[in-house]
């Protein structure tokens, strides 16, 4: 078995993956370009907490995706069930170089009786349509490719390179993204001329990559890269005002000139922040905010970073911004500038600082500003686990022993209509109890007792009704007090009565 | 089936029953979970229990779980791969004062929902709802609202210290806990229904109490407005 012992994977000791790649047409370029890569399986033999764990990650039966790998996950669990470790999981597969040693020759279909090799800790399996692969990471500094189907001619180097170019592998947001907002403001005055310094080094990093990882050190480079022809519009914008400034020195008729060059520059050459900031502020107008697209080159913080100011047009410093702001402006900002095609997209946390009337949308905004991508969620709210179906949901839970397993949720056959939760259905609270295994509804210190009261109190004013005493001074009493406590419990009032 | 006296006479577990015998009134070894009898122990209340919570009447264990032949010749419980399962049984000291002194006596064991075990804790109790106790009648301490699935003292109490003591117990021992009277809702409801539309339903394994006094209530619905005249 080929082996590259130079790969770290520092995240994870003894990691084993295995990719399957598919492919509609096994001569043409062309057409791999046109094919979607998606994460199909991951098998855990023995990997921190996790133990002989098998997550199908394709639609069942009955599904008109049957058997396609899923368009979303989500991952739910108690703290140290090992959502985020199933991320990195996904990010180290993805991150991991390809290298001469990965040309390796499948043996045999990557079928469920294709035996986990002995050294193997975890298994991940995908779909690049008709080719397929197998990637092993054994142990913390030695990954193993294999590849099956590749097309004719072709290295699987080639391959890969072939199938993600103009395209982005992984787009990885870290729970902490906020962060990022932070080290991009510590960073030292910017100039023009750093800013297009850093844009030619970022087109070289873009065409090396293909990643666009949040949590790593060189955030601020790769958001340079993300607002690329943003900060170039504004730097270009920057050199017409200052020629309008110049010009008006010499004489108005060429300060005139100058404008009207201006004009036509401007005219020609639409501003891409405004199609940015049209959908930013889909949600950025929830918070009476929106994209500034205007600049008056007063102070070098035009060149920073994405402004933003309210509707009445004052502008919001960055101190002054929420955290829920950031996140928002954090998050689909690459998705709305990054070629998401074939992209694995891992979210950590995308409730993170975020109202529950935002959290009821968030999901479907990411998933249409990237509708050819694979996401990965990790999340602890209801309101997030409600925009999903039920086998797009991974719950772990521990066991007595203390190793994780995947909670069902369907009976017998994976098939659509054996399944006894459907998060999509529910209210939130009962999200909770049934999903989250919440136990209590309320604070129970309060509400429980009040409940057993007040349902004591309702029998009693339909006894008292069924004997016509309602208006007794019993009656009057038995009702003050229901009423108080039904008040308390938001319960109707009306609603004693029989049905 | 029926609620729910708590037949405890049989102990599938003979090698914890004479172990027991042997340590007679004398101070107990440490109660633990990991203890060697803990899961005789538990499986045999489980057959006494029918797989339901001996409080909440929720189901805690499958049948198989449930079946004497868990135990060997010796009469010790035999270790078996299970699923997991979101409600599972935990054994319970009914009074916690005694489980220092005397925490392997049998009387105050219980095998209940894991979801109420832990807010349970510590809390005083008292024997009118202990489901084992001699005199033990749900029906003269407890009715059941149909419309809110919650269980409250009996209105026909006018001992208002009484009612209390029932309020207070039905809180302890987690009969309208959020995500059990969830549960029992989201299990009775379509029952219910079926009942009232004349159909037929299959046998109830759990909430069994809540659901006879359901059917209670139903008749009684039915025949007062049969007095009336308006059926």
């Amino acid at each position: 078995m080929p082996r590259d012992a130079g790969l770290k994977i520092f995240w994870f000791y003894a990691v084993n993956i295995d990719i399957r790649y598919h492919l509609f047409n096994q001569a043409l370029g062309k057409c791999i370009r046109c094919t979607t890569m998606k994460i199909r399986q991951i098998d855990i033999k023995d990997y921190n907490q996790f133990k002989n764990l098998t997550l199908d990650l394709t639609y069942p039966k009955g599904h008109q995706k049957q058997g396609q790998p899923l368009d979303k996950v989500c991952f739910l669990g108690q703290s140290g069930t090992g959502k985020t470790s199933l991320l990195n999981v996904i990010r180290a597969a993805l991150t991991a170089n390809l290298t001469q040693e990965h040309d390796h020759i499948l043996q045999g279909t990557l079928t469920k009786e294709y035996p986990m090799p002995i050294t193997s800790q975890i298994l991940i399996t995908a779909d690049f349509k008709k080719v397929k692969s197998r990637i092993e990471i054994r142990t913390e500094g030695e990954m193993v490719w294999q590849w099956q189907s590749l097309p004719l001619a072709m290295t699987a180097k080639q391959f890969m390179e072939t199938f993600y170019q103009d395209k982005n592998k992984l787009i990885a947001f870290p729970a902490e993204l906020i962060t990022n907002l932070n080290q991009i403001l510590q960073e030292k005055p910017v100039s023009p001329v750093s800013y297009l310094k850093t844009t030619a080094e970022m087109e070289q990093r873009s065409k090396a990559s293909n990643i666009f990882d949040f949590e790593t050190d060189n955030v601020l480079d790769i958001w340079n890269e993300i607002l690329t022809d943003i900060n170039a519009y504004k730097i270009k914008e920057l050199k017409y005002s200052q020629q309008i400034t110049k010009a008006l020195g010499i004489s108005a008729e060429e300060g005139e000139r100058a404008f009207k060059n201006y004009q036509h520059w401007k005219a020609e050459n639409p501003n891409p922040l405004e199609q940015l900031a049209q959908q930013l502020n889909l949600i950025l107008n929830k918070f009476s905010l929106t994209v500034k697209t205007s600049f008056d080159f007063e102070s070098m913080e035009d060149l920073k970073f994405i402004e933003i100011e309210s509707l009445d047009g004052t502008e919001i410093p960055y101190s002054g911004w929420s955290t829920g702001t950031k996140q928002v402006i954090l998050t689909m900002t690459p998705l709305l500038k990054l070629n998401t095609d074939d992209s694995i997209i891992l979210l950590d946390e995308p409730e993170r600082s975020l109202y529950p009337d935002i959290q009821t949308e968030i999901i479907n905004y990411y998933t249409q500003l990237a509708p050819n991508a694979q996401f990965f969620f990790a999340t602890h709210s209801p309101i997030i686990a409600s925009a999903f179906e039920p086998w797009e949901i991974v719950e772990l839970k521990f066991n007595t022993e203390g190793t994780v397993y995947q909670e069902k949720y369907y009976q017998g056959e994976r098939q659509v209509d054996n399944y006894l939760i459907d998060p999509r259905y529910l209210r939130w609270d009962v999200i909770l109890m049934r999903v989250f295994d919440l136990a209590v509804e309320g604070n129970e210190k309060f509400r429980n007792q009040a409940l057993t009261q007040a349902a004591r109190l309702e029998a009693l004013l339909s006894k008292l009704k069924a004997e016509n005493r309602l208006e007794t001074e019993e009656g009057q009493k038995t009702w003050a007090a229901y009423q108080a406590l039904a008040t308390k419990l938001a319960w109707r009032l009306d609603a004693y009565e029989e049905d | 089936m029926r609620m729910r006296k708590i037949d405890k006479s049989q102990i599938l577990s003979t090698a914890y029953q004479s172990w027991l015998r042997q340590l007679d009134k004398k101070t107990h070894p440490k109660y633990s979970a990991a203890h060697k009898y803990y899961k005789d122990v538990l499986v045999s209340l489980l057959f006494c229990q029918q797989g339901l919570c001996a409080y909440t009447e929720i189901l805690i264990a499958e049948k198989e779980r449930c079946r004497p032949d868990n135990f060997d010749d010796a009469g010790r419980y035999i270790e078996r791969e299970k699923p997991e399962s979101s409600f599972s049984a935990q054994l319970d000291h009914f009074d916690s004062c005694l489980k220092e002194k005397y925490g392997w006596r049998w009387e105050n064991f219980f095998a209940i929902s894991d979801k109420i075990n832990t807010e349970k804790g510590t809390q005083a109790v008292d024997e009118i709802l202990k489901p084992d106790s001699p005199d033990y009648d749900p029906y003269k301490f407890l009715s059941y609202n149909d419309k809110r699935h919650l269980f409250h003292a009996n209105i026909d109490i006018e001992d208002e210290r009484l009612v209390e003591r029932i309020e207070q117990m039905i809180v302890v021992l987690g009969l309208n806990q959020g995500t059990i009277k969830d549960n029992r809702r989201a299990y009775l409801e379509p029952k219910k229904k079926s009942l009232s539309l004349g159909k037929e339903i299959e046998p109830v394994y759990q909430f069994v109490t809540a659901f006879e006094m359901i059917q209670k209530q139903l008749l009684n619905r039915r025949s007062f407005r049969d007095s009336e005249g308006l059926a």
